[in-house]
């Protein structure tokens, strides 16, 4: 609904005030309420919003220091480069197999294929089948679902009885909505994605091998938080039906309070919030397939899937995914099929250089679940072995480079055990890791790198895991103990001045400002001029203005600032603390 | 703490018994914040101080009141300062923190949460004056008394902090759903 459409008559503007404030409400304000849609929902909803915080409010006294942890301001992380990258692959990487190329050849399931598009904030079409399904994004904003089209939040999808849809709500977030589902992408940001279903069946597909951390769904009464790869959740009428955690874990949380965990496997029953085995539902299991190709003078051809699949290409049988082959541009004959060998697709890939391309097959046959596949592959038959990759840090690199995080986890996995000794294997696999928001695998392997390096490659790794520590899982002591190490080993180490740095933005978290003021000095007084010194310059100043209340001391620091960056972000920044001081 | 004696005898016994007027004050114009308690020594600390500008008229509960009014003020001037300081230099994307309640009311909490995050934004003239008489439904003239401003400054502040509300909750995701939720 549009900001517009929420907007009350500004000639009544007074007397909506009369009423709110306590007031009658008076048989005009009432007649005009019952004509005026945007005045009468202006009413309800600051009425609502007021009481709802009025209600709160009677209970702050009772709740524990801090039981509402604070809003931090989210810094945009590259949003901006990753919707451009979007954008750029929306308009040239789509790569749709004509299903009219597969005649003679074994089709999975309907048979549908699309290819989805890494990196979007919001969603996109992905595939579609059966009748058309239709997005509504306002009241005027109505249209029907095609392949490519984007699904920004707040999008109500309504997939018909006879029809399906999946929408790629991030590179490795995949919705699958069944005929009859209703469902809206209620948040859709790179922190968090939340889902609400009103009717239907709907899956949730992750490409990553843990799930996908800040994934929540919504359910009449009841918020899922994801923690596996693979789930369904059905709705009735809006409320809540049955969750089923395919593979990997889920919470289930109602508002009432009840809680329940489920594992990989299990399933719940809203109606008497019992758990029971996911076989017992008689739903095929879903399944999707993803098929990523990079290449460059070779092209990289990698399957994954939910669950253990044999992977032969060119009738060569190369293993269980996840997988990834090298191989020359062309065509190649992919089979798919399962370890008791039921074959669930028989696909042509077509590989050729400059192209990205991901195909997600929705496939109409039952598995059983299984656990997580092994990270080697698993075996191979016939004395076939599979093609290595040349430069695994190299196209991980790249897959990185290129936005394309899942792609660089499957080789990480992939190639874990034969390389975990290698520095730089491990520096890319803690890019990887974080890219993903895996942070805790992130820093050890940057600390494992650190180990394993030498000189400034030593030194990189050891700030990584330190700032990674600090900014990203808030542990101040962890970043702290991780920086005495890098002093220890790197006592003046070529980037001593961002291990300064960061260690004085960690006492200033910790609240020990003496010391950073005393530590920012130091580091302003080796380097005056260094890149890091306006950086020093304006949080030296601002600590003193907030956390010192020393003005005096702070305007030559923010004074610096200024001249430093005249008119950039930094320099800005400087204003908002001098003026906090006033005229000097 | 130590007593002093001002005009007024302020005591042990009489700082023990303004202690929680005080907290109260603070908690309901500040919320359920981390830093609650260190806010409301910081209080009592200035009451101390400035108890011998009390001049005897009004109740010493009042006084101490406004002086409760005057700290919430400076911290939430200075703390969005703070805020400023911390995302300085941060260039990572945090995930919000998922709240913790013993009622696990998720999505009233989570609403709560951004409602509060709202308040926190907005400017403290702006929040004191509407938390004060929209959420403890005290009269213009009083709150206008608390603020040292004008009953029609009041209105004004209230009126901006409305707007504001509204806005920023029809912009925010889990809010939209609920401000939907109130049309129905």
């Amino acid at each position: 609904m549009s900001e517009a459409t929420n907007r009350p008559c500004p000639d009544r503007i007074d007397e909506i005030e009369r009423y709110l404030e306590g007031g009658e409400m008076t048989p005009r304000l009432e007649a005009h309420i019952a004509s005026c849609p945007a005045c009468g929902r202006h009413v309800k909803r600051l009425t609502g919003l007021e009481a709802f915080l009025r209600q709160a409010h009677d209970g702050f006294e009772d709740m524990e220091p801090g039981a509402l942890m604070q809003r931090r301001r989210l810094v945009p992380h590259k949003i901006a480069a990753w919707a451009v990258l979007a954008v750029l692959l929306g308009a040239g990487v789509f790569w749709v197999l004509d299903p009219s190329r597969r005649d003679g050849k074994g089709r999975a399931g309907e048979g549908l294929v699309a290819v989805a598009v890494p990196g979007v904030e919001d969603g996109r079409v992905i595939l579609t089948t059966g009748s058309p399904s239709t997005v509504r994004c306002g009241p005027d904003a109505t249209s029907t679902a095609s392949l490519g089209s984007r699904v920004v939040r707040g999008c109500e999808v309504d997939v018909p009885g006879d029809g399906g849809l999946a929408i790629s709500i991030a590179s490795d977030l995949t919705l699958l909505g069944s005929g009859g589902a209703r469902f809206t992408l209620v948040e859709s940001t790179s922190a968090s994605r939340v889902v609400k279903v009103t009717s239907g069946r709907l899956g949730l597909y992750s490409a990553s091998a843990g799930g996908r951390a800040g994934l929540v769904v919504m359910a009449g009464k009841s918020t899922i938080e994801a923690q596996g790869r693979l789930m369904t959740v059905s709705a009735i009428d809006g409320e809540l039906d049955r969750v089923t955690a395919v593979e990997g874990g889920l919470t289930v949380r109602t508002t009432a309070g009840r809680v329940k965990a489920l594992a990989g496997g299990q399933m719940l029953d809203a109606g008497t919030f019992t758990v029971r085995p996911a076989s017992d539902e008689g739903d095929d299991a879903l399944l999707v397939i993803d098929l990523l190709g990079t290449s460059r003078f070779r092209s990289t051809l990698t399957v994954l899937a939910p669950h253990p699949v044999r992977v032969r290409v060119a009738g060569h049988l190369l293993g269980l995914t996840p997988l990834s082959v090298m191989l020359g541009e062309g065509d190649y004959d992919v089979s798919l099929s399962t370890p008791d060998g039921t074959v669930l697709l028989v696909e042509t890939v077509h590989l050729a250089y400059g192209q990205e391309k991901r195909v997600v097959y929705e496939v109409d046959h039952a598995l059983p679940v299984l656990a997580s596949p092994g990270q080697d592959g698993g075996p191979v038959e016939g004395g076939q072995k599979p093609a290595r990759a040349v430069d695994i840090v190299a196209l991980i690199k790249e897959a990185l480079a290129e936005g394309d995080a899942v792609e660089a986890l499957a080789l990480v996995e992939k190639h874990w055990v034969v390389k975990k000794g290698d520095p730089e294997f491990l520096e890319a696999a803690g890019d990887t890791y974080r890219k993903l928001g895996r942070f805790e695998d992130a820093v050890s392997a940057y600390l494992s790198a650190a180990e394993a390096a030498t000189g400034t490659s030593a030194e990189k790794s050891y700030l990584a895991a330190a700032r990674l520590r600090f900014e990203s899982l808030r542990d101040e002591a962890g970043a702290e103990q991780i920086l005495s190490s890098y002093w220890a080993r790197f006592p003046a180490g070529f980037y001593r001045g961002e291990a300064q740095f960061l260690g004085a933005r960690i006492l200033v978290k910790q609240k020990r400002y003496v010391e950073a003021r005393s530590a920012l000095e130091s580091l302003l007084a080796t380097s005056p001029k260094g890149y890091l010194a306006t950086k020093a310059h304006l949080l030296l100043g601002s600590i003193l203005v907030t956390y010192m209340s020393d003005c005096k001391a702070a305007r030559p620091h923010l004074a610096a600032v200024k001249q430093a960056a005249p008119g950039g972000k930094y320099a800005a920044e400087a204003d908002h603390f001098l003026e906090a001081c006033g005229a000097p | 703490m130590s007593s002093r004696t001002t005009a007024v005898e302020l005591d042990d016994e009489r700082i023990r018994a303004l202690y929680p007027r005080v907290r109260s004050r603070l908690v309901r114009y500040l919320g359920p914040r981390q830093d609650i308690d260190d806010v409301v020594q910081a209080a009592m600390e200035t009451l101390l101080k400035v108890m011998s500008n009390y001049s005897g008229r009004g109740s010493v509960e009042s006084f101490a009141e406004g002086v409760a009014v005057n700290v919430a003020r400076r911290y939430l001037a200075i703390g969005r300062l703070r805020r400023r300081v911390s995302d300085l230099f941060s260039e990572t994307v945090l995930p919000e923190d998922l709240v913790t309640d013993s009622r696990n009311d998720v999505q009233g909490n989570r609403r709560l949460q951004r409602l509060m995050g709202i308040l926190d934004d907005m400017g403290s003239r702006r929040r004191l004056a509407f938390v004060m008489h929209v959420l403890e439904g005290r009269p213009m003239k009083e709150v206008a008394d608390a603020l040292g401003i004008t009953p029609q400054a009041v209105k004004s502040r209230v009126f901006q902090a409305r707007k504001e509300l509204l806005q920023k909750a029809s912009a925010d995701p889990y809010l939209r759903e609920f401000l939907e939720e109130l049309d129905r």
